[in-house]
């Protein structure tokens, strides 16, 4: 495998170049410049007008110092509670190429679609002469999802990303899911899993906030799709959903979008008021801004979503995947079928890990699925 | 845990734990129909009593009102009525009285 070696001594497995846009003011110009230069490049950012909230802009400047961008371009405003140029520094302080353009500064969008055009080109070519650096399976990150679930997510999907994580960890890589409001009840299961007492507390909380939220509000992750597949209650979806967590100990809770800094299996958890999209695809954003390099997707009903973040797309539901069948990156349905084991299965899916980390592009990243 | 694969090859249900008192299908099955499941030397077999779709569950014997479904050896709800081996097991009979449940905010077609 190589990767794309990056000045703070992280390693990427994509080389794009990020337009970030520092307020919704500033999006359609961003939106310009990512169709006028469509080719290694996404587009994301902090889509508030003349507030600002650390919390949010701190996710954003996360995600572009993720290791798989080569550099990266600020839009902003000038008016706007965001500083345009202050995110383009922090983006850069390790020393990855970050600019900011101003459409005030400039004059309006025209001549900022033109003077960012430029800035654009530059780092598109500097992107295309990145260092390439042998990289293993202790190099990556992992991030994993569930989304659309539904009967067959818990006993086929999740289990079977949960014993490449396993084969993961044991060889050295990082992985990380989130989704503690589909932990519901997961706690202690998770706590007797903890390397030490303080791990078990903080995952402790961390469940039972999640349970405080959904009870408080009403409201709990489960939804039609869910239902009608053959979820019946939250805790059920649950315990379905933790499966995908395989069976390695849980090293810590990464908050605040910290960094695992040593290889092992991990609960993210954002800060409140973080977020600036939804659903499935926010988290791949959380994950980015965690450093991981792509995401493990299971779905049941078929959630077609991908994100800022390759997302490998396993579906293992036999009645549903023909519905979404281009969307799919790894069909598990023969398991449900009976017809092959989970742990052969397990073996493919490690592979297609390692070949997408080493460039294979998913079905996300060719339809361009990178939702934020 | 049970492997989907490993049972499914001559069952229609999958039994994931030795407490459980439901099984899942893997396959759509009718009223009156004979579903088994087997985990490990453990076979269980139950005549259904409702019709039971892929992914959905039945009971594999009588709950009391108010007592604990288990499935992955873990309450995953409570029977909201007595339950009989067989029953469809789902959101009319079961609820999560833990954590709540708002049928109607999710506007579910029965």
């Amino acid at each position: 495998m190589w990767g794309y070696k990056r000045s703070d001594g992280q390693i990427g497995i994509r080389n794009h170049v990020a337009i970030v846009f520092s307020t919704n003011c500033s999006l359609s110009v961003a939106r310009a410049l990512y169709d006028r230069y469509p080719v290694g490049t996404q587009v994301f950012g902090y889509p508030e007008g003349c507030s600002f909230r650390d919390s949010p802009v701190n996710k954003v400047v996360a995600v572009a110092k993720n290791p798989n961008y080569a550099g990266a371009l600020v839009v902003g405003l000038g008016c706007e509670g965001t500083d345009a140029r202050e995110m383009a520094e922090r983006i850069g302080e390790e020393g990855k190429p970050s600019e900011a353009v101003v459409i005030q500064e400039e004059g309006g969008d025209l001549r900022t679609i033109e003077k960012g055009s430029r800035i654009l080109a530059r780092l598109l070519q500097h992107a295309s002469v990145a260092a390439r650096e042998p990289m293993t399976v202790a190099d990556l990150i992992i991030g994993s999802e569930c989304g659309g679930s539904d009967a067959t997510s818990g006993l086929v999907a999740n289990p079977l990303v949960g014993r490449v994580a396993d084969r993961l960890i044991d060889n050295g890589a990082a992985y990380m899911h989130a989704e503690p409001h589909e932990l519901m009840g997961c706690g202690e299961v998770l706590a007797a899993r903890a390397v030490n007492d303080d791990v078990a507390r903080d995952v402790r909380e961390a469940i039972a906030a999640a349970e405080k939220e959904s009870y408080d509000a009403g409201i709990f992750h489960i939804g039609y799709g869910n239902i009608e597949g053959g979820l019946t209650t939250i805790e059920e979806k649950s315990y379905g959903c933790l499966a995908k967590s395989g069976s390695r100990p849980l090293m810590g809770v990464l908050r605040e979008f910290r960094r695992p800094q040593e290889s092992g299996y991990y609960l993210q958890i954002a800060p409140k008021g973080s977020q600036t999209f939804f659903g499935d695809s926010e988290d791949v954003s959380q994950f980015a801004a965690c450093g991981a390099h792509l995401v493990l997707f299971t779905t049941g009903c078929g959630a077609t979503t991908g994100g800022l973040l390759p997302v490998i797309k396993i579906m293992a539901n036999p009645h549903r995947m023909d519905l979404i069948h281009d969307n799919v990156d790894f069909e598990a349905t023969a398991v449900t079928l009976g017809k092959r084991s989970l742990d052969e299965m397990a073996d493919e899916l490690y592979n297609e890990v390692l070949a997408t980390a080493a460039g294979k592009l998913t079905q996300s990243e060719i339809q361009r699925h990178y939702e934020a | 845990m049970n492997d989907a694969s490993k049972n499914a090859r001559q069952h229609a249900g999958i039994l994931l734990h030795p407490a459980d008192n439901v099984i899942t299908l893997l396959a759509d099955r009718a009223a009156c129909d004979l579903v088994t499941a087997s985990l490990g030397e453990e076979e269980v077999r139950v005549v259904l009593r409702d019709d039971v779709r892929f992914g959905h569950k039945t009971a594999v014997v009588d709950i009391a009102a108010e007592e604990e479904i288990i499935k992955y050896g873990m309450p995953i709800g409570t029977a909201t009525q007595p339950i009989a081996a067989g029953d469809w097991v789902h959101i009319h009979n079961c609820h999560s009285h833990r954590f709540g449940y708002h049928q109607e905010k999710y506007g579910v077609r029965a």
